[in-house]
């Protein structure tokens, strides 16, 4: 994740009490019908889930081959070309959704890896406590020093650039948001009474972690999780354009912004285009985050 | 003032104690950024290590000769033990030492150097920007919650945070610089007042994106403010609404806006990297992109290890600014 910007954010939502997940009010119909009636999950999913038919569907929507250098360079948009041709003669329009493929995926894989190694990572910190945390929490300290580019930048730089490189970065810089964030719930969890009960039952400690205290602390993650997301997406853009990123010939909105900035007067639909189907996507995204931050602090 | 009140925290401290005890807890935060220094610079000189293979043939290119990459070895002392090379770094260090950059055959810290204007500018002038349009954005939506300004800003915030940088920059340059010629579309500007001029696009790129941060963290505050017994004391002496904004509310609101800017320097640091390049800046972002192409290492290494330093240091500084203009926090 970029930084450590929406800690604050994430920490200004009241922290849910135990249980908050495994819900208690009432059936699954009710909890879908709350879940349909939120408006900020359903237009964001909405948004979502268009971007997403698009992408799958690409060959269909796309009409063009996105890598295919056969119109008329620099085309004015018209009925053949929605959105034109760029200086290769390649059509904008099917850049554009074919890159919903790549940019999506990269971008979930870019919050899901940190949020999975952060999340484990908190847990055991904050469960075991100690020698551990003080070592994860030090580390940590030392990756936040770090200004979320330049770190992306040189390890992007010691491995290369491609789509692995930048899923190991942002993983790098990603993982301590989340470990803070549910290190901090462990604390508190730990000492309820549901996990000494666990205890003196006798459970193991694999079991307690992830069966009682897992689904108890892993709310606040998922509410930063999502509006990570929004920035982890911007970002990816942003190395895209910077040509460290996902590498080119492969249609990414990125690098189509690149492209397109020579071109800024003459037709800025090039470089416009693909900022707008980020801002779209992202917009979405932080709808959902908002939606499920307010359906997990009413259960 | 309202805070003065609890500067003594027992009823003993006495304003001198209260000072020293300060000036303590001031120390004991700047000893606290010693070991987070020292792991970066681990880090950073582990950098060029990680690298697979031989960095010096890396470094050289295919065609460099194998007397010049075993010079190169030497010069980088790749071939002691890594402790070794580590203590010679940090020696190196002590002496303001980065090493010599492979594309400019110039000493890495002259280099840096050269570049650093543009990118300290970049940083002042915008998070003054942000201060400047977070405050009184967050305080009018605040006043008016709920409102349909209440609701576009929230709309607006969410927009803003999802913008890639380099295409709200470009977006900035198209509107302000070549359709109507307001700014220049780049470079750092010659003087004062041109690099006022030169620098407000970039630096209104990165604000743009850290306000919608500070607006929200803000309004929450100011919300929780305007609700707090004390603001009632003073609308119930018949003090006017803006002058209990202007005097109570947003004094503490800027503390606010300090704290958050300060949790979030690293990420405002960090854009400066994509908006350098963008507007054509010859500061110390473009210089880490241009070398990380160029695969100019000792650069790379300088590079990252002083803007990690730089976060270090703010955030240092944020820590004892707020504790000096909000006594009741203290140094964590």
């Amino acid at each position: 994740m970029p930084g450590g910007v929406d800690i604050a954010v994430a920490a200004d939502r009241p922290a849910g009490g135990p249980g908050e997940l495994s819900s208690s009010a009432g059936s699954p119909v009710r909890l879908r019908r709350r879940w349909l009636h939120n408006r900020s999950l359903v237009a964001g999913g909405t948004i979502l889930i268009v971007f997403a038919i698009a992408g799958a569907c690409a060959p269909l929507v796309a009409g063009h081959n996105p890598l295919a250098q056969d119109a008329a360079p620099l085309a004015n948009p018209s009925w053949h070309h929605l959105l034109g041709t760029d200086q290769l003669g390649r059509d904008v329009w099917a850049r554009l959704v074919y890159s919903i493929r790549i940019d999506l995926s990269v971008a979930l894989g870019a919050v899901a890896l940190p949020f999975i190694a952060g999340t484990a990572i908190g847990l055991l910190a904050g469960y075991f406590g100690t020698a551990v945390d003080a070592l994860v929490m030090r580390i940590g300290e030392i990756v936040l020093a770090f200004p979320f580019n330049v770190l992306v930048l040189a390890l992007v730089f010691v491995m290369g650039s491609g789509v692995v490189s930048v899923l190991v970065a942002f993983t790098v810089t990603g993982w301590i948001s989340y470990t803070i964030i549910v290190r901090g719930q462990v604390l508190t969890e730990r000492h309820q009474e549901y996990v000494l009960a666990a205890q003196l039952l006798g459970y193991s400690r694999r079991r307690i972690l992830l069966r009682h205290v897992l689904p108890n602390v892993v709310t606040q993650a998922i509410v930063y999780a999502m509006s990570d997301v929004v920035l982890t997406t911007a970002s990816i853009v942003a190395l895209g354009f910077l040509g460290l990123g996902i590498t080119p010939p492969t249609p990414e909105w990125g690098s189509m912004i690149s492209d397109g900035t020579p071109f800024l007067t003459t037709h800025p639909v090039l470089a416009a285009a693909p900022g707008v189907a980020v801002v779209i996507v992202g917009f979405g995204l932080s709808l959902i985050g908002d939606g499920l931050a307010d359906l997990m602090r009413i259960e | 003032m309202v805070d003065d009140v609890s500067v003594a925290t027992s009823p003993r401290a006495t304003p001198g104690n209260a000072a020293w005890s300060r000036l303590g807890a001031v120390v004991r935060r700047a000893l606290q950024a010693i070991p987070t220094a020292i792991g970066v610079t681990v880090l950073t000189f582990l950098l060029i290590r990680l690298i697979p293979g031989d960095p010096a043939r890396t470094a050289l290119g295919p065609h460099a000769s194998a007397r010049a990459v075993a010079a190169l070895r030497a010069r980088w002392g790749l071939n002691q033990s890594l402790p070794v090379q580590y203590w010679h770094y940090l020696v190196h260090l002590a002496q303001g030492n980065l090493g010599q950059s492979l594309f400019y055959h110039r000493p890495a810290t002259a280099v840096i150097g050269s570049f650093v204007a543009p990118t300290v500018w970049l940083i002042v002038y915008s998070a003054l920007l942000s201060v400047a349009i977070s405050i009184p954005v967050a305080a009018a939506a605040a006043v008016l919650r709920g409102r349909p300004f209440d609701q576009g800003v929230r709309l607006l915030s969410q927009i803003a945070l999802g913008m890639p940088q380099p295409w709200l920059g470009l977006l900035l340059i198209l509107g302000f610089a070549l359709k109507i010629h307001v700014f220049p579309v780049g470079g750092f500007g010659v003087g004062l007042a041109g690099h006022i001029s030169a620098m407000f696009l970039p630096s209104l790129t990165i604000a743009i994106g850290i306000a919608p941060i500070l607006i929200r963290a803000l309004r929450v505050e100011l919300l929780e403010v305007l609700g707090a017994d004390y603001v009632t004391t003073a609308r119930a002496k018949g003090l006017r609404e803006s002058r209990v904004l202007l005097r109570h509310a947003l004094h503490n609101a800027a503390i606010r806006a300090v704290t958050v800017l300060g949790l979030n320097i690293a990420w405002l640091v960090s854009g400066t990297v994509v908006v350098e390049l963008v507007f054509g800046l010859p500061g110390l972002g473009s210089l880490l992109v241009t070398s990380i192409l160029q695969r100019d290492f000792p650069l790379v290494q300088g590079l990252a290890l002083l803007f990690a330093l730089m976060v270090i240091a703010v955030n240092l500084a944020t820590d004892i600014a707020r504790s000096v203009l909000d006594p009741r926090t203290g140094l964590s």
